[in-house]
């Protein structure tokens, strides 16, 4: 990983997300999550606060970098970016921080505006930053694939809908043990952890099982990458 | 720099191999010639040689390094233009080349001045997207020169431009030559392949069919003529003559004492019909 080339890709596709709108797609939304989180009553506030603060990296995440790579690819950059000495680690590390960093942007404005309880930060931050890097990485595999942007919301799609089984739990309070299988549902403990004590099992299963749950789906997302895009040979002298 | 042996390449899911069983080396300063007709398989090549394709049979390497097994490395020293633009549309031509510049460890050229060279200086803080196809095709060349790369792998680089820029950009692929650089590229344009190749390889559904300097081509496969335009009692008549053996040639000798000449032109085959003839193609 080279820190030069990494530095210049994240800052070009921030400009990236910003001139494609996304920016102003997600200002539009968080917008929208704080009147809704604003005029519910305090009990249920928190637990309706969790889910959406968990479908922000993970549903709009996805939304995004599906948009994201299917446009480089309609542009033919990422054919341009295989021509240069970019690894797959550089171009996924820049995608997974950019997104990450608005989403917890996104999620901290939310929270700030449209709660009035105050919350741990250090699991809101853990929380939603491994949840948008590991949403990322799956997804990408799927948006350097799909034919369409129907054809990667049909397949990423219906991948991230198996994987987000854990948010029924969630909802309907069933204390479903299989839970834990599911990376999304470290997600949702970890945010959970923001807003009410978790236990330090679950912290610590939260945070080990998303983190090694995200370097899985690295090493996946690269080798994808590399064999679709880069041509195969994924890395310096 | 360049070394290609029996190199094959199937697409997956075709029966018929793209590219089939093709042979040549490219000389470090030379400029080197694809030309072939749509579908020959030209891009393909361009593909397998600077490492994109790597599930080809044979041999290729480039700097003395089986393309099979090369790393990202590799594009430091290479610049790569494709036949269609691939650049970010919402970003200026100067973003884009400044972006891929901040890409290699090597030190880059200015920006601006490739772009003046070009012709796109004043378009410099335009975005792509309010660009031409043609304006396109010249930021990409300048993002091919952008490192400054030993080689150069062009895909139909004067396609798409009107004959005055084409002009640029074959001055600027003389340029490079002349400094030294070694340059790949394809074409189905003759003039182009003729002005600009050192040695031209005629490529036809994967294969070469024939491979040596313009120059040589037309001479081993044209016979070469005098058309001679004169007027007889007020009528324009043309006739043509060999070249060869031309001063003992009595019909022509006679016809320049008793007639009135008008203009005598030398006549060679052009690359076209030679590739016509040896082929049977068109290069259409
Ligand atoms: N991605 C692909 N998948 C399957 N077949 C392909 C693909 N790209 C090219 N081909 C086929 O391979 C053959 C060679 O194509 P190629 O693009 O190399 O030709 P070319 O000489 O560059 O033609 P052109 O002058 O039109 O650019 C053609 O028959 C084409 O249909
Ligand atoms: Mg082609």
């Amino acid at each position: 990983m080279n820190r030069k080339r990494l530095l210049a890709l994240l800052y070009q596709d921030i400009r990236f997300e910003l001139r494609h709108g996304m920016y102003t797609v997600y200002a539009v939304l968080s917008v929208i999550y704080i009147f809704l989180l604003r005029s519910l009553p305090e009990t249920i506030q928190s637990r309706i606060a969790v889910i959406l603060l968990f479908s922000d990296p993970a549903v709009l995440g996805f939304f995004f970098i599906g948009g994201m790579v299917l446009l480089e690819r309609k542009q033919r950059t990422l054919s341009a970016l295989a021509c240069t000495p970019l690894q797959a680690g550089e171009y996924l590390a820049a995608k997974s921080i950019s997104l990450a960093l608005l989403s917890l942007a996104a999620c901290s404005i939310i929270v700030l505006a449209g709660l009035k309880t105050p919350i741990s930060w250090g699991y809101l931050i853990i929380g939603v930053l491994l949840s948008s890097c590991w949403v990322t990485l799956v997804s990408i595999p799927f948006s350097l694939t799909a034919d369409s942007l129907n054809d990667y919301f049909i397949t990423a799609g219906g991948a991230l809908l198996l994987l987000c089984l854990p948010l029924f739990d969630l909802i309907f309070s069933l204390g479903w043990k299989a839970a834990y299988l599911f990376p999304t549902h470290a997600s949702i403990l970890l945010i959970t952890g923001a807003f009410r004590p978790i236990s330090p099992g679950d912290t610590i299963y939260g945070i080990i099982y998303l983190a090694g749950a995200s370097v899985l789906t690295w090493r996946w997302a690269a080798a994808r990458l590399s064999a679709r895009v880069l041509g195969g040979g994924d890395h310096e002298d | 720099m360049i070394t290609v042996k029996d190199l094959s390449f199937t697409y997956p899911g075709s029966k018929k191999p793209a590219v089939d069983g093709i042979s040549f080396s490219v000389g470090k300063g030379e400029i080197f010639g694809f030309l072939g007709p749509s579908g020959a398989g030209k891009s393909t090549t361009q593909h397998i040689v600077i490492g994109l394709l790597r599930t080809y049979k044979g041999s290729a390497a480039v700097r003395d390094v089986e393309v099979r097994t090369c790393t990202r490395n590799l594009y430091e020293h290479i610049g790569v233009s494709f036949e269609l633009p691939n650049l970010y549309t919402k970003f200026t031509a100067l973003e884009n080349l400044k972006f891929f510049s901040a890409l290699y460890e090597r030190p880059c050229r200015n920006p601006m001045e490739l772009l003046e060279q070009v012709g796109l200086k004043e378009e410099a803080h335009k975005r792509v997207s309010d660009f031409s196809k043609g304006m396109s095709m010249r930021l990409n060349f300048c993002r091919a020169l952008l490192h400054d790369p030993e080689m150069l792998f062009l895909d139909e680089p004067t396609s798409g431009l009107d004959p005055s820029y084409a002009r640029v950009i074959k001055e600027m692929i003389l340029q490079e030559r002349d400094r030294g650089k070694t340059i790949f590229l394809t074409t189905h344009n003759m003039h182009t392949a003729d002005e600009l190749c050192d040695r031209v390889a005629f490529l036809v559904d994967g294969r070469i069919a024939l491979l040596d300097a313009p120059r040589n081509i037309r001479m081993a496969y044209g016979s070469s003529h005098v058309r001679i335009e004169y007027r007889s009692e007020g009528v324009l008549h043309q006739q043509s003559f060999p070249l060869e053996g031309m001063g003992r040639n009595r019909d022509l000798l006679d016809l320049l004492e008793q007639e009135q000449v008008e203009t005598i032109h030398s006549q060679e085959a052009s690359l076209e019909d030679v590739f016509i003839q040896v082929t049977g193609r068109t290069l259409g």
